[in-house]
């Protein structure tokens, strides 16, 4: 099939190039001809622009006679060009050497380059989506019908759920949940399961009312581990970086090692860090990791003052050298930028905005803090 | 087996193109009719075999087919539909792929409505189109292929730039690269007349729509472009000098300069050499901005030495593509005698000076975007930034006015200035009068008064030339009629004109006076800008389908009244983590007014930035009218002229002066 139109294509791109060659054709219209047809035109131009009164009597006859001289110049040219043509025998030897280099060369590049057993592979298309997976999201959406008719059977809205947010409509998910939790609000559970749904649904957003939720859940039990999670994720989401941080570094300071959102946590406290400018790789949950552990962290909040500002200091230090080395680092100069301004030493911060904005000149960031460096 | 018929169809246009540029030029150099007549249908099939290619690219991206490496990398199944498509284009492979289907296109436009054009001539500006078409064809299959598979599959996509996502860059790069490849005709008709040794009126009237179009096409795409900029990254300006933009107006300058100097050559038969080198440095321009800067190969030593094999093929192609033409420019150049004369007064001379600023504001724009990058190449630090630019140009552009002011009421050939001064008094007593009138009553910058001098000479004495050509001192009765019968290519000069007076106005009123605050207020509170009170009524969350976002509500009062409701966002994605700005903007006659909310402070307030820019929307309506300006010169009846059938004298006119044939 696939190498059916191959073929296909190939031998119509080669008729439309070779057999044109073939065909017996007249001369070619001399240019001159062209150039006579033109200043023709011209003069007629000429005089009704003259007759409409556009153009002085003046400019006209000036233009009138060059333009004639023109034309007078190109009927003359009467030399016809050289013609070379085409023996009939050379002509088809022209057009057979077309098609071959065509179909040939065509056939070797695909060769070369082509993955003909690979078929397409559309990730959505209505039409081929597997049968179970049709009926599963089918069945959802019944089942969510069927729980609306009789709301209070908390069993049934927690396996809808279930089975709403495995086939990925988290809408119905969400439904279900909430209903869950009108039924029994004192579950932590049901608290828990309604943030998750209702951040899937979001694209992992968390909004105000899986934040909501997630609050519900932590009054319920102040030491929920995924409620915090998430809460210190909508912080994150919103931009109070340090509120985050406090938060996922609290948590980190009671989670295990082996815990299954350990890894998840250390990610979002490397991602708080960064944004605040502190060096990324001095937090972690994870014993194995490199550096400062989260709990030194903790400990060098404690610090007195001197000593912090020593530590900081020093990495402050180590990342401005590390640029100095690699002066193309957009996001590294933001980092200085941003700890120059933490520190107080806003000239240096100014200048470490000002690399950034060399690199990337409509960098809203480095803008925007420079104007806010220069208002301040 | 949709992509890889693309695939296949890909590598058929490039044999496509191989023998479009080969066979129809050896038939125009030995006069042999069958082998030119290879050219035409060579051209469609070219269209044909590069439409395919590209609607199985974009069939891939609309399904979401993560087989194919290019699709895997910039899409994504979450992708709103139409940046699904906008995304097979905001790519390297697949802007050249739109490139070659781009160039493809006018080949097949000129093979269509290039029937007026002499065979021989028309079968080598198709050759040339596809030489050049053979080595985006080359890059695109060897260096850069866009049906490059995956194998397993990515269960999802990578691309969700949401910066990206914005109606006004979805469609900014394919007007902006009918621009650029537009301006290939323009070439392949200069080296075509390079070949054939030949360059007259005839000439420049053939090549003068296509140059028309692909310069409407390109101011457009430059306007979009600075649109986006100026409503997308909310930091209100709307041009930054930054090497994209540069790349795209160095063309237009160029371009702008040929399409004048072409006029010349129709009209007078002189200035031909220049016409066409200013063709082909058109093209060179338009090549070396889009290869250098919009596929981001140069941008960063760092990609260019990952990647050596683009680098090297790029420079090859460049040097062929420029190298070759300016060497056969050399040798032929000298052989085009202009045959007619001009004065120093007269409207060539004008023309020459548009030309000459023309040429210089390009070349510096050239230099301040290179100096830099290759100044970093042998490690120095070099920034050539706004100032620089923001100076050296308007100092061009002042040049330059007072003659496009002037020309077009000089005479052809031999001018009368002492006339043309006279009918101009008015218009320049206006812009004086302007000018000091601002200057006394307005606190603005000095160049403010003579920007809006400038605009004031401009509008004047453009319309002065016009009431002079339909004679609406002398007889008032028949202005109509007359301006009714004036060629569209005069009205079309006319309004692209006016349309830059409008730019102008734009410009320097929105610079001079432009109002900006930037503060932090709690809701409740109000900031005056520019004598526009706008009053925080409050800041909430609001959700998005991919998205959540901060949104302010501004309420804007004038003088106690009720102007506009403003509602700026801050949208923040999750995957992947990103923030972009959404700057309410409402856009009034006399001017805009511009709020965007930024970061939430600590104790509850927001930090906000207000502006008020007066006539800002007049620099893209400015924009807007010369392209209404392009496209009605390019209806002009004139142009399709030029076809011996077509042009016959119908019986019973006389024609005046060959009467005696």
């Amino acid at each position: 099939m696939l190498y059916g139109l191959f073929a296909l294509l190939a031998v119509v791109a080669a008729a439309v190039l070779a057999l044109p060659v073939l065909r017996r054709r007249g001369s070619a219209a001399d240019r001159a001809d062209h150039d006579v047809a033109l200043y023709r035109a011209q003069l007629l131009e000429l005089q009704a622009e003259r007759d409409a009164g556009t153009i002085g009597p003046a400019e006209a006859e000036a233009a009138r006679i060059e333009v004639e001289r023109r034309l007078l110049r190109a009927a003359d040219r009467t030399a016809p060009a050289p013609r070379a043509e085409l023996s009939p025998g050379n002509r088809k030897a022209v057009a057979a050497v077309v098609a071959a280099i065509v179909a040939v060369l065509a056939g070797l590049i695909y060769h070369a380059q082509g993955n003909p057993g690979l078929p397409d592979r559309p990730a959505v298309r209505a039409a081929e989506v597997p049968a179970e997976e049709a009926s599963a999201d089918e069945l959802a959406v019944r089942m969510a019908a069927a729980m609306r008719k009789r709301p209070n059977e908390l069993r049934g809205w927690l396996m809808q759920g279930q089975l709403a947010g495995s086939v990925g409509r988290y809408d119905l998910a969400v439904e279900a949940y909430e209903n869950a939790a009108r039924l029994e609000p004192g579950n932590t559970g049901h608290w828990q399961s309604l943030g998750l749904a209702r951040v899937a649904r979001d694209a992992g957003m968390v909004n105000p009312d899986a934040r909501d939720a997630f609050g519900k859940a932590l009054v319920l039990d102040p030491k929920d581990p995924m409620a915090r999670y998430y809460l210190g994720l909508a912080d994150f989401q919103d931009h109070n970086d340090r509120a985050a941080f406090d938060r996922w570094a609290a948590l980190a300071a009671e989670t295990p090692p082996d815990a299954e959102y350990a890894a998840l946590l250390e990610r979002g406290l490397k991602r708080a860090a960064r944004r605040m400018g502190l060096p990324v790789p001095d937090v972690a949950v994870t014993p194995a990791a490199p550096g400062p552990s989260a709990a030194q962290v903790e400990a060098a909040r404690d610090m007195s003052e001197d000593d912090r500002g020593a530590m900081i200091e020093g990495m402050v230090q180590r990342l401005a050298d590390r640029l100095k080395e690699n002066p193309d680092d957009l996001d590294g100069w933001l980092r200085l930028g941003k700890a120059y301004a933490v520190l107080g030493r806003k000239e240096d911060a100014v200048r470490a905005f000002g690399q950034a904005i060399r690199i990337d000149p409509s960098n809203p960031a480095a803008q925007e803090a420079l104007a806010a460096l220069k208002d301040g | 087996m949709i992509v890889e018929l693309g695939h296949f169809a890909l590598i058929l246009a490039l044999l496509a193109a191989l023998v479009q540029g080969t066979v129809p030029l050896v038939g125009a150099h030995r006069g042999d009719a069958a082998l030119i007549a290879v050219a035409r249908p060579a051209a469609f099939l070219q269209l044909a075999l590069a439409a395919l290619s590209f609607a199985a690219l974009t069939w891939a991206y609309l399904v979401s087919d993560f087989s194919v490496a290019n699709v895997a990398l910039n899409s994504h199944t979450d992708k709103p539909l139409l940046y699904k498509i906008s995304g097979v284009w905001g790519n390297h492979e697949g802007s050249i792929l739109l490139w070659i289907l781009i160039l493809a296109l006018f080949g097949a436009g000129v093979a269509a409505f290039g029937r007026n054009l002499p065979d021989a001539f028309r079968a080598r500006v198709l050759a040339i189109q596809a030489l050049i078409a053979v080595g985006f064809l080359a890059f695109s299959l060897f260096t850069s292929n866009p049906f490059a598979r995956l194998d397993p599959v990515p269960l999802n996509g990578n691309g969700l730039n949401p910066l990206l996502q914005d109606p006004g860059l979805a469609f900014h790069p394919p007007m902006l690269y009918l621009g650029y490849v537009g301006f290939s005709i323009a070439f392949s008709f200069a080296i075509a007349a390079l070949i054939e040794g030949r360059v007259d009126p005839a000439w420049a009237r053939w090549v003068r729509p296509w140059t028309l179009a692909a310069w409407s096409f390109l101011t457009a795409g430059i306007a979009l472009g600075s649109w986006w900029a100026y409503y997308e990254l909310g930091w209100g300006g709307w041009w930054f000098w930054d090497p994209v933009e540069n790349a795209s107006f160095m063309p237009w300058l160029a371009g702008t300069a040929l399409l004048h100097s072409a006029i010349v050559v129709e009209k007078r038969d002189t200035l031909k050499s220049w016409t066409i080198l200013l063709a082909i440095l058109t093209f060179s321009l338009s090549l070396l901005g889009s290869f250098l800067v919009r596929s981001g190969v140069l941008t960063s030593v760092h990609s260019f030495a990952s990647d050596p094999e683009r680098g090297v093929f790029i420079l090859a192609f460049l040097i062929l593509v420029v190298g070759g033409s300016l060497t056969l420019y050399a040798v032929r150049a000298p052989s085009m005698k202009p045959t007619g004369m001009f004065s120093p007064i007269s409207r060539e001379t004008s023309l020459i000076v548009n030309n000459l600023v023309l040429a210089v504001a390009a070349f510096v724009i050239l230099f301040g975007t290179l100096y830099p990058l290759l100044a970093k190449e042998v490690g120095y630090q070099v920034s050539v930034a706004a100032p620089f630019f923001n100076i050296v140009f308007p100092a061009l552009m002042a040049l330059l006015i007072p003659f496009m002011g002037l020309g077009p009421l000089l005479a052809w050939k031999r001018g009368n200035l002492r006339e043309a001064l006279r009918r101009l008094r008015p218009a320049f007593v206006l812009a004086v009068a302007a000018g000091l009138a601002v200057a006394v009553l307005t606190e603005g910058p000095f160049w403010a008064s003579i920007g809006v001098a400038y605009g004031v000479w401009l509008t004047a004495s453009v319309l002065t030339e016009l009431a002079g050509r339909v004679g609406l001192f002398r007889a008032p009765g028949q202005a109509l009629r007359r301006a009714a019968g004036l060629p569209r290519g005069a009205w079309g000069m006319t309004i692209a004109h006016l349309g830059i007076a409008v730019m102008i106005f734009g410009i320097a009123v929105s610079s001079a006076w432009q109002r900006e605050e930037i503060t932090v207020i709690e809701p409740g509170d109000s900031v005056t800008v520019g004598g526009y009170r706008f009053v925080l009524d409050a800041v909430g969350p609001v959700r998005g389908p991919n998205y959540a976002a901060i949104r302010g509500t501004f309420s804007v009062y004038k003088n106690g009244k009720f102007v506009a409701r403003l509602f700026p966002e801050t949208r923040r994605f999750a995957d992947p983590p990103q923030e972009t700005t959404e700057a309410a903007i409402d856009p009034l006659f006399t001017g805009d007014l511009y709020a965007v909310i930024g970061q939430a402070q600590s104790d509850g307030r927001w930090g906000v930035r207000l502006y008020h820019k007066p006539l800002v929307s007049w620099i893209w309506a400015g924009a807007l009218i010369m392209v209404l300006g392009g496209m009605v010169s390019l209806s002009d009846r004139r142009l399709r002229v030029g076809a011996p059938r077509a042009a016959r004298v119908p019986a019973g006119v006389p024609v005046p002066g060959v009467a005696g044939e």
